[in-house]
């Protein structure tokens, strides 16, 4: 028995001192924001020097906009969810980055937003950000955050070693030019009998590798455009009718044709047990042909990443989708004190090259250096890295340093790729899915269930094709897509 | 008899045998995959004995130690100060709620009651212990919110309630008094009861990440569970948004072996408090069921 005092008096002393030490540290990090001062959130861990890089940016930012940043960072793992606290409490905060982690749209919904539509052009953000990004951050006529411009039309494309190419004397630019001139599904069965050509021949030649990952679905996803869940729509079309993703013959092909591809051992056999995310160099030179995205620019992180030089061949042209440009975005609190002036702090760090840049690597010296060409070295472990080389999180990407080993013109191309694309029918067409979210969650539930059916062709289509649709339409696929046209349709009238 | 004895024996003992091989299977391909070279586990999947044996992961997770020592530090405080107060506050409710001479007892019981079915839910929870209490960010928020559960207090209250009336009695006539009697007779006869809601609260605080996850934004204050969390969640969210900038990043993400070697060090200490409750935890586990 008193033992078992002494360890728990032992025990007592300790969780005394801990808990004193905790209230003070609890107490010193406790910052209170003071009505001077632009609180804007963002995803990511903290860098140690973010103080110093701060107190740089507001030697610009306060004689602009009479006030200061500050920056609070929060973990992504977490991220969604603590911003999703944060609007529902009505906490005051300035700006967030919302897009592909704490989505815009739900962030909206949740009334979380501020409206920005007339501060937008009192400001005069709009002659910063080209129309059609503001066309996709439009909901219900309002706008409430702006996206931080970076490459929004990544076209899906192959590509394998230059010397397997050659091995097998395969000219990648054939698959190419039939993929982006197919128009119809005589021409989709064409480009598809290229790949079957490709795949058998690499095959053939290497069997150690596997043939191709099943990331994206080489006949379907090039031309189709997703709407929401299970229903599609066509790009390259005039017809406005969405459909459900296997009730169309394209559809139903694909599936088969996978199935054919994953018989013949030309995608891994334990597919559905590890899934499509390619992480690390290792893995993708297992691959030979690389499904993927491409963008200008690419070719030297490719070439380090799968260990050759690459031959490409891009499937479809360059295409804005409908959310492309909401994935990574900068929105207005609700509860925002100073709207107006976060408005204006948008417009600056979409502007002021000199400012992002700060936000962006640092200061120079100290966290980078500057080549002959003007591109940035990072000096390692300076206590801000790694930063810039996601500049989309703060703004438009377009305006960041380019990297050492990035080419001059990058940023230059992949704007002019941008502007060229094709845009989405749909910009600007945000569905209101109240009334269907049973029929989503329930859709989305067998969707999980079939994944490795449908997107690996693990299992011989017949076997599972009846099936699955009877669950789908079970589930409300249909109801889904009937209201989605129904909105689409009023929405074009409009 | 004897024969029919026998049997139901070695079906006990192969049902038992099988149900350990159950739970130490999965545990032993974590800590033989955290030994592996990620390559050679690429190449030919999970083993029960590593071929090679590779330390090439603990070596990447120990190699930087700070987060790790940190979020074990952080997590190790709140879990024994929360063990150790949660403990005595609600011994020291479940006590006097034991005793059948109390007035408003019911009330009280039923106050405590009320909050095992229904609660504010996040938000409103959120709002209390951010905007109201500013706990978010500190040590506390680990500790206060859930300190006292209804459940181990009812658990406690069914225990004490099983303590003679005459004990207590009989102390009293020697002229002790109440806070004697709880902290030199009640305590030391419920050790077995004490003991298992102490290792329960331990254990749920060792492997709390949640909230972390709601309130925890400095990184010196993540706790261990959270941040291994962090680490994958992060790592899914780079493969699930991967542009070709960030996969330049991803080639430098920690890989299986490394996940698994951290898990290892976030298991151990759980592993081994287990012993030390043992001796009462079978004791306590009748307790509320057996009245006695």
């Amino acid at each position: 028995m008193s033992k078992i005092k002494k360890i728990l008096s032992v025990l007592m002393c300790a969780a005394i001192v801990v808990s004193l030490a905790a209230g003070l540290t609890g107490c010193a990090g406790k910052n209170k924001a003071d009505s001077n001062t632009l609180v804007w959130y963002v995803f990511g861990d903290k860098p140690a020097d973010l103080d110093a890089v701060l107190a740089k940016a507001n030697e610009i930012i306060e004689p602009q906009i009479g006030m200061k940043l500050d920056m609070r960072y929060i973990d992504s793992a977490s991220y969604t969810s603590k911003m999703k606290n944060i609007m529902a409490a009505h906490e005051a905060y300035d700006l967030a980055f919302t897009g592909y982690i704490n989505p815009y749209q739900e962030a909206v919904s949740l009334g979380g937003l501020y409206d920005i539509t007339d501060y937008i052009s009192e400001v005069g953000l709009d002659e910063v950000i080209p129309e059609f990004y503001l066309q996709s951050a439009t909901v219900d006529g309002r706008i409430y955050g702006i996206p931080n411009i970076q490459v929004v039309s990544n076209p899906i494309t192959i590509s394998m070693d230059k010397s397997l190419a050659e091995e097998i004397g395969f000219d990648m630019k054939t698959i190419e030019n039939a993929a982006i001139n197919a128009e119809n599904f005589d021409d989709i069965k064409a480009y598809t009998a290229l790949l079957d050509d490709l795949f058998e021949r690499v095959h053939k030649a290497r069997p150690d590798l596997y043939v191709m990952n099943p990331t994206y679905n080489l006949i379907r996803d090039p031309f189709y455009e997703q709407v929401i869940s299970e229903v599609y729509i066509r790009r390259n079309s005039d017809s406005n009718e969405m459909f459900v993703d296997m009730e169309t013959e394209e559809g139903k092909y694909s599936a088969e044709k996978l199935n054919e591809w994953f018989n013949k051992g030309y995608i891994r056999n334990d597919i559905s047990s590890v899934g499509t995310a390619v992480t690390s160099n290792d893995e993708w030179r297992k691959i030979a042909v690389r499904s993927n995205t491409w963008k200008p620019g690419q070719e030297p992180y490719d070439t380090e990443r799968y260990g050759e030089e690459q031959v490409y061949a891009i499937l479809n042209k360059p295409y804005v989708g409908r959310t492309s440009a909401l994935a990574t975005m900068t929105s207005v609190g609700a509860d925002s004190k100073h709207p107006k002036e976060a408005v204006e702090f948008l417009k600056l760090i979409n502007t002021n090259k000199e400012l992002f840049n700060i936000i962006c690597w640092g200061i120079e010296g100290t966290h980078y250096t500057l080549g002959e060409t003007g591109h940035v070295t990072e000096i390692a472990d300076s206590g801000y890295n790694s930063m810039g080389q996601n500049a989309w999180r703060f703004g438009n990407q377009f305006n960041a340093l380019l990297l050492e080993d990035q080419a001059d013109d990058t940023w230059k191309l992949t704007e002019k790729m941008n502007n060229e694309a094709i845009k989405s029918k749909m910009l600007g067409f945000v569905p209101n899915t109240d009334s269907i979210t049973n029929e989503l969650a329930n859709v989305s539930n067998v969707a999980d269930e079939y994944k490795a059916k449908r997107q690996f062709g693990t299992v011989a289509v017949s076997s599972w094709e009846a099936e699955y649709a009877d669950k789908l339409d079970k589930a409300g696929i249909h109801k889904i897509r009937d209201e989605l046209q129904k909105q689409y349709d009023e929405f074009l009238d409009k | 008899m004897k024969k029919e004895k026998k049997i139901t024996q070695i079906i006990l003992c192969t049902f038992f045998a099988l149900l350990c091989a159950l739970v130490i299977f999965p545990f032993l391909l974590l800590v033989s995959a955290s030994l592996s070279n990620p390559a050679q586990l690429l190449e030919s999947g999970y083993k029960v004995i590593p071929n090679p044996v590779d330390f090439s992961a603990y070596a990447y997770v120990l190699k930087n130690p700070t987060q790790i020592l940190n979020a074990y530090g952080v997590t190790f405080a709140f879990s024994v100060i929360s063990m150790v107060f949660g403990v005595l506050l609600m011994a020291m409710i479940a006590y006097p709620l034991s005793r059948r001479g109390l007035r408003g007892r019911n009330v009280i019981n039923f106050y405590l009651y009320f909050t095992m079915l229904f609660s504010g839910g996040l938000v409103p929870t959120y709002i209390i212990v951010a905007s109201v209490l500013h706990l978010n960010n500190t040590l506390w928020v680990y500790i206060l919110p859930g300190l006292i559960s209804p459940w181990y207090v009812f658990m406690m209250r069914t225990f004490f309630a099983g303590i003679p009336e005459a004990i207590v009695e009989s102390a009293k006539i020697d002229g002790a008094s109440e806070y004697t009697i709880f902290f030199r007779i009640i305590i030391p006869l419920s050790k077995p009861v004490l003991a298992t809601v102490a290792l329960f609260v331990f254990l749920s605080k060792w492997n709390d990440w949640n909230t972390a996850l709601i309130y925890i934004t400095d990184s010196k204050l993540y706790s261990l569970q959270y941040l291994l969390q962090k680490i994958v969640e992060d790592i899914n969210i780079l493969k699930e948004n991967a542009t070709a900038a960030q996969m330049s990043d991803l080639a430098k993400v920690p890989t299986e072996t490394v996940r698994m070697a951290m898990a290892v060090v976030a298991a151990g200490p759980a592993l081994i408090v287990f012993p030390f409750f043992q001796k009462y935890f079978v004791k306590g586990l009748t307790v509320g069921s057996v009245k006695g």
